[in-house]
């Protein structure tokens, strides 16, 4: 299983753990028909439930893959480091992500115009790779086209 | 039969003059806009478009409005076609086609394709709702939360046919869109579920998840794999963007199928133009002779959902026009427009204000004949502009996300749930978990889970009411039909790949 996968699949593990807790909170039942805390309750012990399979499920083919590949030694096949995930591309997504996480928090206190702006100056030219100037142009373009679309045509009060 | 035709005349004769023909031409261009943009869709389009109507001919303003609604139709599957962002929930299928035919260079031909499916969709549909509106309303009526409650279960089984090779990664991503759906007010009881923020007791905005999913998934898979789109240079040569023969030949029947479907499911209340998406994608996908083409651009499963999404419009104006009843969320601005000229929606509107109906309707029509044009011949221009910012890309995508999330309710609270399911798009694409039904479940669940206690609760308790009504009991056959066949034909197709291999 990819690192990849196991962060997901851990992801909706507490995600449907929590929901779990809270639907025990809820009335499972009425006396006419089924209560708010009927699908969550449910559909969240089927989801632990399919995640546990899919990790058992996981856990045995890597066995059988590794006694396939290693000739029944119990030694790791050698394609195992496919499992560690390109190291630069993964430290871009992050970093692209932790700047729009940024860019959001400000615009909860300068308006969306001016870290909207800085984000697609960055995007462009830390992880796309154009040059400073380029990037400030296109996104100065692309800025003023949202813009007049967004604020002057459909009045949405983007700052 | 006579007088419909006479009544349609008389609302050309209405329609026709200069003033409501550039009216139409321009609102079907602000539609196609509207439903261009993430976050924007039918409902922002006409709420948006309301306020200029005030003080026009009443006959005017409803051609303003449902220009405004049928070009939205066909504005959503732009930004699904070239970027991979849905504009709005109905054009989420055409993405899952459409993407990946433009990543083959086949983008123009992508839209083209989807214009004339939406043009004929949207045609069968002026058709029904010309010849047929009193009827299949009178008939409509009679569907009860049983009914609905067996529809839904029947949209939500061909989870089978969206799954891909593995099922147990589409029910869990299936539990996670029931689980996500679960959240804020429930209709029943009145229970705020799982409000961790207040923002949550409205629940979670289905167009924020969709942008999040697929916009910035797209986005951030790209910026891992450094994938850089490659669509050549700029050209005109209008012959790259009119399908052939043999394109339009493979297009036809999924265009009728999926008129048809889009249209009666256009017309159940609450149901609406993406249910009938989804539906006519799955029924493609089943008749499919090569169902494994389906997800790498094949033109029967972006042409069906296309031609349904546009025929669903006037589909649903049915009911609210004959019964008063709203069928989705542009219909229900459509309603408060409807009253807000002093129109009384009902049975009696057609006698009543016949007139101006007729008008709308003759409007409608001259709409959809704009829409084709100015979509067919606006091709070059989107592909090419595609074509001159592709490597600017990323930040744009990002930056229409981040607005069109913002515009949802002002606030950067759906820009965070966009983010989220942003995240979450990526790691279900590298992982090969299928978006589709996660999506349908976060659509069809609410509505599933509130006809369901409905009708338990008709009932007083008893499940009995499923198999007792004649219309349920079909449809639950008919569901266990398609799961059936979807199962045996999935394992024949498995056996075959093995003895050929």
């Amino acid at each position: 299983m990819k690192i990849s996968e196991i962060i997901l699949l851990g992801g909706l593990s507490v995600f449907s753990g929590s929901l779990l807790w809270g639907s025990l909170d809820m009335p499972y039942s009425t006396d006419t028909t089924f209560g708010p805390g009927f699908i969550p309750l449910n559909v969240s012990i089927a989801l632990l439930a399919l995640i546990a399979g899919v990790a058992i499920r996981a856990v045995v083919r890597s066995k059988r893959d590794v006694a396939v590949s290693s000739g029944g030694t119990g030694e790791p096949a050698d394609d195992a480091q496919d499992v560690v995930p390109q190291t630069l591309g993964v430290l871009m997504l992050g970093g692209a992500i932790a700047s729009i996480a940024i860019c959001i928090y400000a615009m909860s206190y300068i308006g969306v115009m001016i870290p909207l702006g800085v984000l697609l100056v960055i995007l462009s030219w830390r992880f796309s790779g154009h040059g400073f100037f380029k990037s400030v142009a296109i996104s100065l373009i692309v800025l003023a086209v949202i813009y007049l679309i967004f604020s002057v045509w459909l009045r949405i009060p983007l700052h | 039969m006579l007088d419909t035709l006479a009544s349609l005349s008389g609302g050309f004769e209405t329609v026709l003059t200069f003033h409501n023909i550039v009216l139409i031409f321009l609102a079907g261009i602000i539609g196609t806009v509207i439903g261009a943009l993430p976050g924007l869709g039918p409902s922002a389009g006409i709420a948006l478009m309301l306020p200029l109507t005030f003080g026009m001919p009443h006959a005017s303003g409803l051609c303003l409005l449902t220009g405004v609604y049928m070009g939205t139709m066909y504005g959503g599957r732009i930004t699904s076609i070239l970027i991979n962002t849905p504009g709005d929930a109905p054009a989420i299928i055409t993405a899952l086609e459409g993407y990946p035919m433009m990543r083959q260079g086949k983008g123009g031909l992508a839209l083209g394709i989807s214009a004339i499916s939406s043009f004929v969709g949207g045609f069968f549909g002026l058709a029904v709702l010309v010849f047929f509106a009193p009827i299949v309303a009178e008939y409509a009526i009679f569907l009860g939360p049983p009914e609905y409650f067996m529809l839904m279960l029947v949209g939500l089984s061909t989870i089978v046919l969206l799954a891909g090779d593995d099922v147990f990664k589409a029910l869990i991503v299936t539990c996670f869109g029931f689980l996500v759906s679960t959240f804020g007010s429930d209709y029943i009881s009145g229970h705020i579920r799982f409000a961790f923020v207040p923002e949550l007791i409205e629940g979670i905005d289905f167009v924020a998840i969709i942008i999040g999913l697929y916009g910035l998934g797209e986005v951030f898979y790209n910026l891992e794999r450094k994938i850089v789109l490659n669509l050549g240079k700029p050209n005109f040569r209008f012959s790259d963007y009119i399908p052939g023969k043999e394109d339009l030949k493979q297009a036809s029947g999924p265009t009728v199928r999926g008129s048809v479907l889009g249209t009666f499911i256009g017309i159940l209340p609450g149901a609406g133009a993406t249910i009938a998406t989804f539906l006519a994608y799955a029924l493609e996908r089943k008749l499919s002779k090569n169902p494994e083409n389906f997800g790498k651009g094949a033109i029967a499963g972006l042409a069906s959902p296309e031609a349904s999404n546009n025929a669903a419009v006037p589909g649903s104006l049915i009911p609210l026009i004959t019964l008063g009843i709203p069928g989705s969320g542009g219909t229900a601005i459509m309603l408060g427009a409807l009253i807000m000229f002093g129109l009384q929606p009902g049975p009696l509107l057609m006698i009543q204000s016949g007139d101006v109906v007729w008008a709308m309707i003759a409007g409608l029509i001259l709409a959809n004949f704009f829409l084709l044009a100015s979509n067919v011949l606006l091709i070059p221009l989107f592909v090419n502009m595609l074509r001159l910012v592709q490597k600017h890309l990323p930040s744009i995508v990002v930056g229409l996300c981040i607005v069109g999330a913002f515009s949802l309710n002002y606030g950067t609270f759906n820009i965070w749930i966009a983010l989220i399911f942003g995240v979450i798009g990526y790691l279900m694409r590298k992982n090969d978990y299928p978006t589709g039904p996660f999506i349908l479940a976060v659509v069809l669940a609410p509505l599933a889970e509130n006809y369901f206690r409905q009708s338990i609760m008709l009932a007083q308790g008893s499940w009995s009411i499923f198999i007792n009504r004649p219309v349920s009991l079909t449809l639950v056959v008919f569901m266990v039909l398609v799961v059936c066949a979807s199962i045996i034909s999935k394992q024949l197709l498995r056996r075959r790949r093995v003895g050929t291999e």
